[in-house]
């Protein structure tokens, strides 16, 4: 191999890294959606976003709703929720995130290894103990 | 005499203790006090976001042709603004750019004339499809300009948009 081969090469190589590393910087947003909720006003957006190895992580922003008893964050297999909706009744399947950490603010929650959003396609704030829907995000990719 | 007065006495502590079991019970099973009191949480973004804060997203759809995506506007540390493509597809053409448009103003599948005053250049695309990066100018007024347009000098039509909202 001569000198100019391997220079080129080198670039190339780096190049190649650099755009490579590009990408894995930006390419986060999996999927996004705005909530609505109209009998617990909700507010605010949810966004799944993918780390390093692969892990998801659902993000809430800008978010409020109404505080109540034993509320959960769920993924729900669904492309949306109505308020008020009981789809649990109705035997939608979900992936419990666990406890709404809070009613109001940013806040962060682990997605399952393997959890398919083709699947689960929008999240609720669910309200366990009465089971009711508090509001609902679609996320779109 | 103070026997039956016992009795009623007796009766009145049971009472009692029955109401406050079952006001206990409603309590926890409504938490009303919960209408009044927020909680309130404030976590940073995850790490994956790096330095990286989202300002605007949207969703492409398609006009002229198939296009599908994610358009997302993001700051960068030093205050610049970076467009990303995401899941991004598109038709295989020569000569198209990526513009910003003011999303009113889009017809469907209409034949679009850029002019100086409805549209701001952001550059020739890179890839039809792929995950791709956009430096932005540093005045676009994205209340005015909310809509990402894949446009297709050639054919003078817009193939596909994504309108940004908020973050």
């Amino acid at each position: 191999m001569n000198k100019k081969t391997l220079v080129g090469f080198s670039a190339a190589v780096v190049a190649l890294v650099g755009a490579v590393a590009l990408m894995a910087q930006t390419g986060k947003i999996v999927a996004t959606g705005t909530f609505h909720g109209a009998a617990h006003s909700t507010s605010g957006r949810a966004t799944v976003y993918s780390g390093d190895n692969g892990a998801l992580t659902l993000r809430l922003t800008n978010f409020k709703t109404s505080n109540g008893p034993n509320l959960h964050v769920l993924l729900i297999a669904a492309s949306d929720a109505e308020d008020n909706e009981d789809f649990l009744k109705k035997g939608v399947e979900r992936v419990d995130l666990g406890s709404l950490k809070g009613n109001e603010g940013d806040q962060n929650y682990d997605v399952p290894a393997g959890t398919d959003l083709e699947k689960y396609k929008a999240v609720s704030i669910f309200c366990e103990r009465f089971s009711v829907n508090f509001g609902a995000a679609p996320l779109a990719k | 005499m103070s026997e039956p007065a016992n009795r009623f006495s007796k009766r009145r502590v049971v009472l009692s203790v029955l109401a406050l079991v079952v006001a206990f019970g409603l309590w926890y099973a409504f938490r009303p006090e919960k209408l009044f009191v927020n909680k309130k949480v404030n976590e940073p973004a995850p790490a994956t976001l790096g330095q990286l804060t989202p300002l605007y997203t949207g969703s492409f759809h398609t006009d002229a042709r198939d296009t599908s995506g994610r358009a997302t506007v993001y700051r960068q540390p030093n205050g610049s603004r970076l467009l990303t493509l995401s899941n991004f597809s598109t038709a295989n053409e020569p000569g198209l750019t990526v513009i910003l448009v003011d999303g009113s103003s889009m017809g469907n599948g209409q034949p679009f004339t850029p002019a100086d005053s409805n549209h701001r250049d952001i550059g020739e695309i890179k890839a039809s499809q792929g995950e791709q990066n956009y430096a932005l100018p540093e005045d676009v007024d994205f209340n005015r300009f909310n809509t990402v347009a894949i446009y297709s000098a050639g054919l003078h039509t817009v193939f596909g948009t994504a309108k940004l909202d908020a973050f």
